[in-house]
């Protein structure tokens, strides 16, 4: 036999054992999650714990709550970072949190087109029976705007990447353009390259 | 003979190997429970003796806030060393049935030597009457 041919047969082997150890397998989505210093799932998370349990806390919100479930909107967060960041994820998550903790109602300002369309054809279309349509006007407005910011600072040097988020949520009461509540969640992360590393 | 006595050696080897390695990578820790209408607090189970060693709760505090219970726990690491570890809270009602079960992620909190620290959880509905704390090493 060849003495390149060896190599050759033994490198296509190892590749096909090495090929066979692929496996899929579910994880906990809850865990905590370091694969790279972009933002993550745990950061999600974490943000949308924090902000959640603030506002819930905040003196002046639980002596609204407390009588009564107030309306909200969910304006959008801006990314100011240079990640493609789905900040809609966030606000889904803090709306679901706020929303089962029986404390605020939402109203979907993303859907106020499909609502239009079946109230339409409900009142226009002659098939809906008129006792049972849902009527025009009858809707209530939301009490409260939350909105936000997400911004980072990258610093590199040599190996070591640091990662400095930080999200500021605000609610603003729309009539009278009060900001009720803001909050800011922080977080840093860093990456160092070690010498046998990737 | 020989190489079949060898082949039980090397198998029984793997074996321990095999179960050192799953005792190392043991991450549940210490659970404690709290009932703030009867006002208890406790450690209700160890599940790793060699994390409760690192680490022990010193003190636990709970409130009703907006009808939402509202716990601290404060931590303290025993060890000159920092640690990190990771703490997530669980919560109950009445019935004893989990409250959002899922909906809590794990969190890191890392411990200088000798350092307590105090980590707060909310309860995400007034539903929940009782939590459980467990902490983990990784």
């Amino acid at each position: 036999m060849k003495n390149w041919i060896k190599p050759i047969i033994v490198a296509t082997v190892a590749s096909l054992a090495l090929g066979g150890c692929t496996s899929v397998k579910y994880g906990d989505a809850g865990s905590v999650e370091t694969t790279t210093v972009d933002f993550g799932s745990t950061d999600l998370q974490g943000i949308a714990s924090k902000m959640v349990d603030s506002l819930l806390t905040f003196p002046p919100m639980v002596d609204v709550t407390s009588k009564r479930r107030p309306v909200m909107f969910v304006d959008r967060i801006k990314n100011k970072t240079t990640e493609h960041i789905d900040t809609e994820s966030i606000t889904d998550t803090i709306s679901t949190k706020l929303l089962r903790s029986g404390k605020f109602r939402f109203v979907d300002m993303t859907k106020v087109q499909a609502v239009k369309k079946q109230m339409d054809y409900q009142q226009d279309s002659g098939l809906v029976d008129p006792t049972k349509t849902m009527g025009f006007g009858k809707q209530i407005g939301a009490e409260y705007m939350l909105y936000g910011n997400m911004s980072s600072i990258v610093k590199r040097d040599g190996g070591t990447k640091d990662v400095y988020y930080k999200f500021t949520l605000k609610l603003m009461h729309l009539e009278s353009g009060i900001l009720e509540w803001q909050d800011e969640k922080e977080i840093r992360k860093t990456k160092s390259k070690s010498l046998f590393g990737k | 003979m020989r190489i079949w006595k060898m082949n039980i050696y090397v198998k029984l080897f793997a074996v321990c190997l095999f179960s050192v390695a799953v005792a190392a990578c043991a991450t549940s820790g210490v659970v404690g429970k709290s009932d703030p209408a009867s006002g208890k607090s406790e450690i209700v189970e160890i599940q790793n003796k060699s994390l409760a060693k690192k680490v022990s709760i010193k003190d636990f505090k709970s409130r009703v806030i907006n009808d939402l219970l509202n716990v601290q726990v404060e931590i303290q690491n025993n060890f000159n060393s920092t640690q990190e570890f990771q703490y997530k809270f669980s919560w109950f009602d009445t019935t004893g049935f989990a409250v959002e079960s899922g909906g809590d992620s794990w969190k890191t909190l890392i411990l200088h030597g000798q350092e307590s620290k105090t980590v707060q959880g909310l309860a995400p509905n007034p539903t929940a009457t009782k939590f459980k704390i467990v902490l983990r090493k990784l």
